[in-house]
């Protein structure tokens, strides 16, 4: 008896608390702003929650920052409300906030996607609505091969990453054999195996290679890597790199320095984070060289921090890359108004042929670097191995050791 | 073959992977396989059983105990028996809540297994989603949630600091290997014990044996079926706690599910509705899974678990050791 | 405290109490659903003796009224929520799991196995139209080649894709089935749960053939170019995706009522009801099995083609577990067994989170309730089959047979 009036009570409690949710839309912020200024979407696709988003909340929290910085400028033709398109890193997840996304009447660019997988699965998607998406974090080779018009890449990619992370292994560590790990992604494995290809090129011997089945940034859990571990100690290699994210290295790094493994560690842009070096702790983390085509000491980091406050990430990795690709996204707002375009779909078009107008002797300068973007491609003209940056830990944190060019001769 | 070259080079240092690995896997089987001899019944939501004692080790250690790096000395062992306790009492509690909501109406009312099954897997989905909205800034029939879990992994602080004890032909063995595996054995022996010689424990053999009978003879069902699910849960805490000390694991409201489908496939290897197969089915599974990774590379995963399973299932589709069949 | 049979115990008082409040609040929550009912039998008595002209009739403007919904948007204007549930993307997602929930039905409803590995024969549909299609050979030489390279010309006919992509999912769903026939109903569970996962991970792995976990891109939307006829199915958004799935639907609808029927129906039902009577009644349980099996992969396999014609790249991290359970919970929530039971679970599950925009994040946490709901409550489903809803509803009597309070004293 019960148990059919309290399913009636609950049914009905349900049922309001469904509508009360359906109800409370959020209205787009919008802020009024003086003068007939264009109220104007930009999504930012990505992590904003979820265990991979250290590494792409600093670069959205810059964009934010820029964003604001426009909306208070005096004579900035448009009022920018940023909106999260939150897919957790999955690519799986990403279609329906997407599709949303672009279905947005006020909708002119998108900031991201961040991840690469997530890249190939929205990317049709924001082509086929002609809405510009520029990524300041996806790193994977092949999304400059699905000729995506509005598509933008404003950093490397993991072709100048990989080989680079090849020529520090084979010029700095000098390794007697390397031993290549992955984590099953579209990220994580291309990248490990540039690192393969380059190192085998250079002579250095291969003493094995493995995946991780379900990596913890599929699943949230953490793996449990003994006997990978036993494996490498198996191998008798004294170097490893690791193509994948911070929530597998740096498990990975913690268990290695439980089980004795002493080896030298290298990996990618997808461990420069605050939860990798938590996750590795201080003896598993000591010594382990990461590279990634951000600069975390840049000076705009300063300017990073203090507007952030408490919610600063420490380790601020594409932080001045997403206030680029802001400014970016601004300039192209500013240009497209003022060439007359007024509705969003004139504005996207004014975006893209700004970003289009961009050459290597008319970029637009940033605080990273400039920014002008081959026109068949789409990746940086500008790109060169002095933005790549290598990094080692010591007590817990990162210390640059320099650009690519410093570092390699 | 390179195989071949692989496991015997590696042989010892995975099968101690292997046993720690089984061990768990084994005290989470237990559960399983206790509540199928009792019930005839697969209880999906036990993952989420093991899912829960990780996350209120989490709020032991660092809220109760405050703990904020490894600690040495007597604080060592207090800690570590508090969050177990905690851990393994929180687990059971769930389990029994599981078993009072999502099966007894099913049971009082003799609906078929599907039912059940399918209940299950709604306890299970209930669970899990409720963990990950629990962030605070989630509500419930005007409720907000409490910031337990959410959706973000979150790092159980280290308690104990690894120390390499001594080597077995080359294998380093370390007092949290010991650990694990010396809790796992002892938990199967308590439990055994307990079925074997308590009256309780007599109550649920007869009950796995042939319950209409064992309810003549006046032993009280719904007793057994209670304490068969505190027990499992028990089993599913202690290994929860020990889950997230072996590997530093972070608190996940998923985290339950592999674990969960790996310890289910041990317990019908070894034989399911039988507390001696579920053990030995975890311990195989573990060295399957290690021995597997050093043959062909750990990107095949679960893989090589269920090919396994489904071939013992085809020689032997009532497991290894058997299960009492009941008519 | 005394019964006209002398002293009742108060824990006997308790229970009696419960047992009347409970049938009375059974019989009371019943009331308004009384006139549903009543509407129900009374249409249905005018139908059945014109049932030769007015079922047909019937069903061609449920058909109508289904195929006209996306174009709903354009004749007039509607609330935010209907034009969400009404967009083509969002009816082609309904259209698609419906065509699921069907296969899954046939799995599980009729030939009672539960199958939690269905999503596995959804990739073999989507990685066979994938593959021969030609997108598969296409990524891999776009990453080979300098310069531009042409997008596959659409060589093939539709039909034929989809007709190999039957074949291939007909084989997986026997070779699949076969392990899994001396296996109970709780082994059978977790042995296809194993072989969806196997199916994942090989497809992540396999790189030479299936790209591993990048994926694989640029799968050519559907066309048909017959003679005169030439219709082309365009992006995601495109409502002749719903159009092409609902025409999938009705066949296997008739299809599958057709075989309900038929022999092969009614052998489900024994092997369902009691699989070693049935044996011994001389029915070919193994292949009666694997048909139930075939047919519940095929289902799947058309449905997998379509989804990745229309999504355009797929990826291995589609296809995991919680998308089996997914389906499985629209069979059971509309009614396993019941070919409307599916259809109504399919619009229920996919619209429900649409509409109602909070519920997104709620939805999995509400979807876990409704099934232990169900089965607590009402196991037979929202629209069952009479036969299913005796099966299930247990040794209960549903029906009173006289007035409870003339019972006893």
């Amino acid at each position: 008896m019960r148990s059919s009036r309290g399913l009636k009570v609950f049914a009905v409690l349900a049922a309001f608390t469904m509508l009360a949710a359906a109800c409370s839309k959020k209205k787009a912020g919008g802020g009024g702003g003086g003068g007939n200024r264009i109220e104007v979407t930009v999504y930012g696709q990505g992590a904003w929650t979820g265990g991979a988003n250290t590494l792409v909340l600093p670069s959205m929290q810059s964009a934010q920052l820029h964003f604001d910085e426009l909306n208070k400028e005096e004579g900035y033709p448009a009022t920018i409300t940023f909106k999260q398109a939150d897919t957790q890193g999955s690519g799986d997840q990403a279609p329906p906030v997407a599709q949303e996304a672009a279905q947005d009447p006020d909708t002119v660019a998108i900031m991201g996607p961040a991840f690469s997988g997530e890249s190939r699965a929205t990317g049709d998607t924001y082509n086929d609505a002609q809405i510009p998406f520029i990524t300041a974090s996806a790193t994977a080779v092949d999304l400059a091969e699905f000729n995506w018009d509005y598509w933008y890449r404003a950093v490397g990619n993991d072709d100048a990453q990989g080989r680079l992370a090849a020529d520090y292994v084979a010029d700095v560590l000098k390794p007697k054999s390397l031993f290549i790990l992955h984590d099953t992604t579209d990220y994580g494995k291309p990248l490990a195996e540039t690192v393969e290809k380059g190192a085998r090129a250079a002579g250095i011997k291969i003493a094995g290679k493995t995946g991780i089945a379900e990596p913890a940034i599929n699943t949230g859990t953490t793996v449990n890597f003994s006997s990978i571990i036993s494996q490498i100690q198996a191998s008798g290699a004294d170097t490893v790199f690791f193509g994948g994210y911070d929530v597998d290295s740096g498990p990975f790094l913690s268990q290695a320095a439980e089980a004795g493994l002493h080896i030298n560690f290298m990996s990618g842009d997808g461990s420069v984070s605050s939860v990798f070096l938590e996750q590795a702790g201080g003896t598993g983390s000591e010594g382990a060289r990461l590279v990634a085509p951000s600069n975390i000491s840049a000076d705009f980091v300063a300017k990073y921090a203090a507007a952030e406050g408490g919610d600063a990430l420490s380790v601020p990795i594409y932080a001045s890359e997403g206030y680029d690709v802001a400014g970016l996204i601004g300039e192209g707002i500013k240009q497209a108004i003022e060439d007359g375009a007024a509705s969003a779909e004139e504005i996207r078009a004014g975006i893209k042929k700004h970003l289009d107008s961009l050459t290597s002797n008319q970029p637009y300068v940033g605080v990273a670097k400039d920014y002008a973007f081959d026109p068949d491609t789409h990746e940086l003209v500008t790109s060169a191995d002095e933005l790549y940056y290598f990094y080692q830990v010591r007590n817990q944190a990162l210390v640059n050791l320099g650009n690519a060019t410093e570092v390699l001769g | 073959m390179n195989c071949l070259h692989n496991v015997v080079g590696q042989f010892w240092g995975q099968t101690r992977n292997g046993l720690v690995l089984g061990s768990i896997y084994a005290m989470i089987a237990l559960g399983y396989t206790m509540v199928y001899g009792v019930l005839q019944l697969i209880n999906f939501a036990h993952s989420e059983v093991f899912m829960v004692s990780t996350v209120v080790l989490l709020h032991v250690f660092s809220e109760w105990f405050g703990v904020t790096g490894p600690l040495g000395g007597a604080a060592l062992p207090l800690v570590l028996l508090g969050g177990l306790a905690a851990a393994m009492l929180a687990s059971g509690i769930t389990a029994v809540t599981i078993e009072r909501f999502a099966y007894r109406p099913l049971r009082k009312r003799g609906a078929p297994r599907l039912s059940f099954l399918i209940s299950a897997i709604g306890a299970s989905l209930t669970i899990q989603y409720l963990f990950s909205l629990m962030d605070g800034r989630h509500s419930l029939l005007f409720f907000t949630l409490p910031n337990l879990m959410g959706n973000t992994p979150r790092k159980v602080p280290t308690v104990m600091e690894s120390q390499s004890l001594f080597s077995v032909f080359g294998a380093r063995i370390t007092n949290k290997n010991l650990l694990v595996v010396g809790v796992a054995i002892l938990m199967l022996l308590l439990l055994d014990t307990f079925v074997q010689r308590t009256r309780l424990g007599r109550g649920i053999r007869a009950v796995a044996q042939d319950p209409e009978t064992a309810s003549m003879m006046g032993v009280n069902i719904d007793k057994v079926v209670v304490t068969t699910f505190f027990l499992g849960g028990l089993m599913a805490g202690a290994a929860g706690v020990l889950f997230v000390i072996q590997i530093g694991a972070s608190a996940f409201w998923a985290i339950g599910f592999l674990p969960g489908i790996k310890a289910f496939a041990a317990a019908v290897l070894g034989g399911i509705g039988n507390i001696r197969g579920a053990m030995l089915g975890g311990l195989l599974l573990g060295m399957v899974e290690a021995h597997g990774a050093a043959c062909a590379g750990s990107q095949w995963g679960t893989v090589f678990s269920f090919a396994v399973l489904v071939g013992v299932l085809m020689i032997r589709p009532s497991g290894i050791l058997g299960e009492r069949v009941r008519a | 405290m005394t019964g006209e049979r002398g002293p009742v115990s108060l824990r006997k008082r308790v229970r009696d109490a419960r047992a009347t409040l409970k049938r009375q609040a059974g019989a009371a929550l019943r009331v308004p659903f009384r006139p549903l009912g009543k509407g129900r039998d009374a249409a249905r008595g005018w139908l059945e003796p014109r049932r030769r002209w007015a079922f047909p009739l019937l069903a061609v403007a449920a058909i109508a009224v289904a195929a006209v919904l996306p174009l709903l948007n354009t004749w007039f204007e509607l609330p935010d929520w209907a034009r969400r549930a009404t967009s083509g993307a969002a009816l082609a997602r309904v259209g698609l799991f419906a065509l699921f929930a069907l296969g899954l039905n046939v799995v599980v409803g009729f030939a009672g196995l539960l199958d939690l590995g269905y999503v596995a024969f959804w990739a073999i549909g989507s990685y066979t139209a994938a593959l021969v299609s030609g997108a598969a050979e296409y990524s891999t030489l776009v990453r080979t080649t300098e310069g531009v390279v042409p997008r596959p010309e659409w060589e093939m006919w539709m039909w034929v894709i989809i007709l190999v992509a039957l074949a291939v999912a007909v084989i997986a769903g026997i070779l699949l089935g076969s392990p899994t026939l001396r296996l109970r109903g709780d082994y059978l569970a977790i042995v296809t749960l194993g072989f969806g996962e196997i199916i994942r991970v090989t497809a992540n792995n396999l790189e030479s053939i299936t790209l591993g976990p990048r994926g694989i891109a640029s799968i050519p939307h559907p066309a048909i170019e017959v003679g005169p006829i030439n219709i082309q199915w365009g992006t995601l958004l495109d409502n002749k995706y719903y159009w092409l799935l609902l025409f999938f639907v009705v066949v296997w609808i008739v299809a599958i009522t057709l075989l309900d029927r038929s022999r092969i129906g009614r052998a489900w039902v024994a092997i369902r009801e009691d699989e070693v009577a049935a044996a011994a009644m001389g029915v070919p349980v193994v292949r009666m099995k694997l048909t139930a099996f075939a047919i519940g992969a095929c289902t799947a396999g058309v449905g997998g083609v379509i989804y990745a014609q229309q999504i355009n790249s797929i990826s291995p991290g589609t296809f995991t577990i919680i998308q089996s359970i997914l389906i499985l919970t629209m069979v059971v929530i509309g009614g396993m067994g019941s070919i409307p039971g599916a259809l109504l679970g399919s619009v229920l599950i996919v619209l429900v989170p649409e509409i109602f925009r909070g519920f997104q994040e709620y939805r999995f946490f509400y979807f876990g309730i409704a099934l232990i709901v169900i089965m607590i409550f009402r196991p037979q489903g929202l629209l069952p089959s009479k036969r299913r809803k005796a099966e299930l509803k247990g040794a209960v009597v549903e029906e009173q047979l006289y007035d409870a309070g003339t019972a006893g004293a």
